[in-house]
């Protein structure tokens, strides 16, 4: 009976994971061989093409709007994930404690991540408006400001635009991760940590801290994810503009392939940062690894 | 001293409900922004000075939403889009997930970590090929198109969430249902679901709304309105030199409502967190 | 070992999906992308004349209504999956970057059969054949607020020197007013594009001339840069104009906060809806000259058929179709002056003869194309599409880069895009 079902542990292992080898490996895998082989070409959608070895590469390399991009991509998820784990954290110890109306908050605080991230786009798009836009004129009657900020021209300003939409929408999944990790520890480690004599801060290093550890990497690591591909955000608030100014790897890519018709030059750019992604992703699955041994 | 913890505990509840205030004014203000551009009439819409509340009140825009265009159709789609990728994400990812992490076979750490290579490459960067092998496959213009092509980011995730959670199931559980002459299929149906099941609900509830939202792929795979879904028809009301706010803004509200609803619904489970599965138990 | 010859099954399976014998066989569908426009009769009546044209014909017909923003990405993806429509409908400057794809249909049968105007040639002609069909002319008009020049006893401005000068007096940014609401944002819209260009020219500057050589750098073009940059650096356009699309200056006009834009019809047919009194405090007039003269570059609406669509005959046969008299006068009639014929005998009615219509008549015939004077290639073309003096402006104003320099940049940038 034992080899039996050692027998049948195998065959279905294979069976359920055949259809998750054929996602990764065709319905994924092949368009990105596709993507691979045409950065090395000189493609453009509707002409004949050949291939051009690394000049590509060269090209993009040499070309300082890329390394704008690039540094835009990394203040960008790096500010997104830094504020959203922060301010995330932070209402989750709010919502953590009793008080009346908690559930009211909790559920308003869900409203920004369940809503379709073009409505966002477009919502923060018309309230950005420096004319009619709701968000300058309530800066101008509370005497914040005198003149209309600039949120989507001003060069300085576009990406910070950007940024604030990602945090307003990216809140709540640090949020409720965090809150669900929260309650699930052990009051009793917290008293055992008071009767040590652990003040507030060390209570929170000692006891929180370790005990969400899981659930903030893979929380992180999903987020960085999505936020470095983040791309309808960016497209549909700004479209990457003004010259550059808030473009990231996604738009950047998209634009040059289409806009230009550059196709080659726009695979190459997202080729370009692949190991970039790889050691990212190396570096968490090491991390969620090594928690998973812990238990 | 009880005085004074008393006079700490009152400054507690105010810091409270003045950080809580903030946060929902904060996460709230854009939504009801777009709930009162949806009601202001076109004239007032481009106002130098915008006021907190219009002056005038329509439900013209509403109106025009559902008779003169066809984005209830759009709307349908959505749904039969966002419910059925929803479900086959889910039965294959259990299954994998199961597979992944209780069943032994080789290359099974292989394929686990393979699962990383889905997230390379953007939605905006894997389109056109994606395009060619859907349109190939004789499924272009086709909201059936965006069940499989959903997979892509749906699956990884759930996989994700699915497998640390029932790595944390403790093995003694299946181990004695194998006693009792279970098979693995048993083991996953009678034991595994039951005690994942307000996890599996988080995860579904999360893939759903990865579905609903999605713009990319929908805008290049599907065509015909007929085809379409409500991100797209939201967009179609983009014209070449004039942007229709008030349907944008009015469709907005209407595409907003299934997820929110569902989250609302879902609160039970959502208490246990969006990554509920890499709790410790 | 059976998963990876399984994996490896499937691995030849996906292949074959991309490489290009295996097109599927797909039905006689005659599928035509129109273009989404505000006027809502248009399409519908499009839609209708389309219907029409299939059950006489005995053919299954679809029609779709495609946002311009979006077209670019959807037939970008179809040219490269080999199943493009069969007919669409787009700028003129975009479909002449299609005909030098050597993706489009002669259509010298529609072509022969039809007369069109010089006008309407202009627009749809490219130098590597005939495969362009001019629908309509949408030629750009002046809008100024006439009531705020009068009140400071100012006439309307007949120059750019003018212009600037007074427009200096009409600006009320205080109040929220500005006097110009030239758009500057690198949206891919043409408006943008073709403001610089109209001044470029006027003042005696040539992008690309005659034989195709990129001479832009002159000390012409990098008066007329300065011009225009002063125009936003001076505070006469919002100072958010220098990013706006083209959906920015309809709205500015209409909300009454800037006094002077240049626009195709749209605006004309909106303010005569919904904004009468403001149509009662605007002049149209043809755009300000420079020290060369006044150029106006034009463009319009165009129909291309495509090669490997699935039936070009009747493709071509719907196009046209659609220039039956009495459905094209009548729709032309429908656009509130927005759209001028592309062929005669259609505006001897009375709305072309009232006056403030016939005048964008008379302005459809006075453009140019809008890569004047280059000779009309897709990459001509796509100098003028990628707004690269827009880009060198935005340069300017956002980086307070030298004109000079932005004018070097400019010139290698057009290099660039020529292959030069």
């Amino acid at each position: 009976m034992q080899n039996s079902l050692i027998k049948q542990e195998k065959k279905l292992g294979y069976i359920f994971s055949f259809p998750i080898v054929f996602l990764v490996f065709i319905i994924i895998g092949l368009p990105s061989i596709y993507t691979f082989i045409i950065s090395f070409t000189n493609k453009r959608i509707g002409y004949s093409y050949h291939f051009v070895g690394v000049d590509n590469y060269l090209r993009i390399f040499k070309d300082p709007t890329y390394w704008l991009v690039l540094r835009n991509t990394f203040i960008y998820t790096v500010s997104c994930i830094v504020l959203k784990l922060v301010l995330g954290f932070a209402f989750a110890m709010l919502l953590n404690e009793k008080f009346k109306g908690r559930g009211f908050v909790r559920v308003s605080m869900l409203v920004p991540w369940a809503i379709p991230g073009m409505v966002a786009a477009h919502t923060w798009r018309w309230m950005y408006n420096d004319q009619y836009g709701i968000i300058n004129v309530i800066l101008k009657n509370i005497g914040f400001i005198d003149s209309p900020i600039l949120w989507l021209s001003d060069r300085n300003i576009a990406l910070i635009s950007v940024i604030i939409v990602n945090i307003w929408r990216g809140i709540p999944f640090f949020l409720f991760s965090i809150l669900g990790g929260l309650q699930t520890i052990d009051t009793q480690l917290y008293d055992a940590a008071k009767v040590d004599g652990a003040n507030v801060v060390k209570r929170f290093l000692n006891v929180t801290v370790p005990s969400i550890a899981p659930v903030l990497t893979i929380t992180t690591l999903l987020s960085t994810i999505w936020t470095f591909n983040d791309f309808d955000n960016i497209w549909l608030i700004t479209g990457g503009g003004p010259l550059n100014a808030s473009s990231v790897i996604s738009t950047y890519t998209y634009s040059t392939a289409f806009i230009s018709n550059q196709m080659g030059r726009a695979l190459a750019v997202s080729i370009s940062i692949i190991p970039i992604l790889v050691i990212l992703l190396i570096i968490a699955n090491k991390m969620i690894g090594s928690n998973e041994s812990d238990r | 001293m009880i005085k004074s913890n008393k006079k700490n505990q009152n400054i507690k509840v105010i810091l409270i409900y003045i950080i809580s205030i903030i946060g929902v004014l904060w996460s709230l203000f854009p939504i009801y922004w777009m709930i009162k551009s949806s009601f202001t009439p076109d004239a007032e819409m481009y106002q130098l000075n915008p006021k907190l509340v219009p002056s005038h009140f329509t439900l013209d825009h509403y109106k025009d939403l559902f008779t003169e265009t066809i984005f209830m159709k759009n709307f349908v789609n959505s749904i039969y889009v966002s419910v059925f990728s929803t479900l086959i994400a889910l039965f294959f990812s259990i299954t994998g997930s199961y597979a992944m992490t209780r069943l032994r076979y080789k290359g099974r750490l292989f394929i686990k970590n393979s699962i990383f290579f889905s997230y390379l490459l953007p939605a905006s960067v894997l389109f056109i090929p994606m395009y060619i092998m859907i349109s190939r496959v004789g499924l272009g213009n086709n909201k059936n198109a965006l069940l499989i092509v959903y997979q892509t980011f749906i699956i990884p995730y759930c996989c994700y969430m699915l497998m640390s959670y029932f790595t944390a199931i403790p093995k003694a559980m299946e181990e004695a249902a194998f006693v009792d002459g279970c098979n693995h299929i048993q083991a996953l149906v009678k034991i595994i679901l039951p005690i994942a099941l307000p996890s599996i609900a988080v995860v579904a509830t999360f893939a759903f709304t990865l579905s609903w939202n999605e713009y990319l792929y929908a805008l290049v795979l599907t065509t015909s309105p007929s085809q379409q879904t409500v991100t797209i028809g939201i967009s179609n009301f983009k014209y070449s030199d004039t942007f229709i706010w008030g349907l944008i803004m009015s469709s907005s509200v209407i595409a907003s409502l299934p997820a929110v609803i569902l989250y609302m619904l879902a609160q039970k489970f959502l208490k246990t967190g969006l990554a509920a599965g890499s709790v410790k138990q | 070992m059976r998963k990876f010859i399984l994996v490896l099954v499937s691995l030849a399976m996906g292949v074959s999906l991309f490489a290009n014998g295996a097109k599927e066989a797909e039905s006689q569908k005659l599928v035509f992308w129109d273009k989404s426009e505000y006027v809502q009769a248009y399409n519908e009546q499009s839609k209708a004349h389309f219907e029409e044209f299939c059950e006489a014909n005995g053919i299954e017909g679809e029609y779709i209504i495609i946002p311009p923003n979006d077209l670019k990405q959807k037939l970008l993806a179809s040219i490269e999956a080999g199943n493009p429509p069969d007919i669409i409908v787009t700028d003129d400057f975009s479909a002449k970057q299609y005909a030098g794809m050597g993706q489009l249909l002669s259509v010298d049968s529609v072509t022969n059969a039809i007369d069109f105007t010089q006008t309407g040639k202009n627009i749809a002609s490219v130098q590597n054949g005939n495969y362009i069909v001019p629908m309509c002319v949408m030629a750009p008009g002046f809008y100024i607020r006439s009531d705020k020049w009068e009140e400071k006893g100012l006439d309307l401005p007949t120059t750019w020197e003018e212009l600037f000068e007074t427009a200096k007096i009409v600006n009320d940014p205080e109040n929220g007013f500005y006097a110009l609401g030239y758009p500057m944002g690198a949206s891919g819209g043409g408006d943008a594009e073709s403001m610089c260009r109209s001044i470029i020219l006027s003042f005696g500057g040539v992008p690309i001339d005659e034989n195709g050589n990129v001479t832009i750098n002159s000390p012409e073009t990098l008066e007329a840069l300065k011009f225009i940059a002063s125009l936003y650096t001076e505070g006469l356009c919002p100072p958010s104009a220098i990013t706006w699309d083209d959906m920015g200056n309809n709205t500015a006009y209409t909300a009454g906060s800037v006094g002077v834009i240049q626009n195709s019809g749209s605006v004309f047919s909106q303010l005569k809806e919904e904004y009468p009194d403001l149509l009662e405090k605007t002049a149209i007039t043809s755009y300000p000259s420079g020290p060369y003269g006044t150029y106006i570059p034009t463009g319009g609406n165009v129909f291309c058929v495509f090669k490997n669509g699935s039936s070009n005959d009747m493709a071509l046969k719907y196009v046209e179709y659609f220039f039956e008299k009495d459905f094209y006068e009548n729709l032309l009639t429908e656009m509130q002056g927005m759209w001028q014929p592309t062929i005669d005998g259609v505006t001897d009615n009375d709305f072309w003869k009232d006056p403030a219509n016939a005048g964008w008549l008379a302005a459809s015939q006075n453009g140019v194309p809008n890569t004047y004077p280059a000779p009309v290639t897709d990459l001509t073309t796509l100098s003028f599409s990628e707004q690269l003096c827009v880009k060198a402006i935005q340069q300017i104003v956002l980086n307070g880069v030298d004109p000079q320099k932005a004018l070097d940049d400019l010139e290698q940038s057009f290099k660039d895009v020529l292959g030069q």
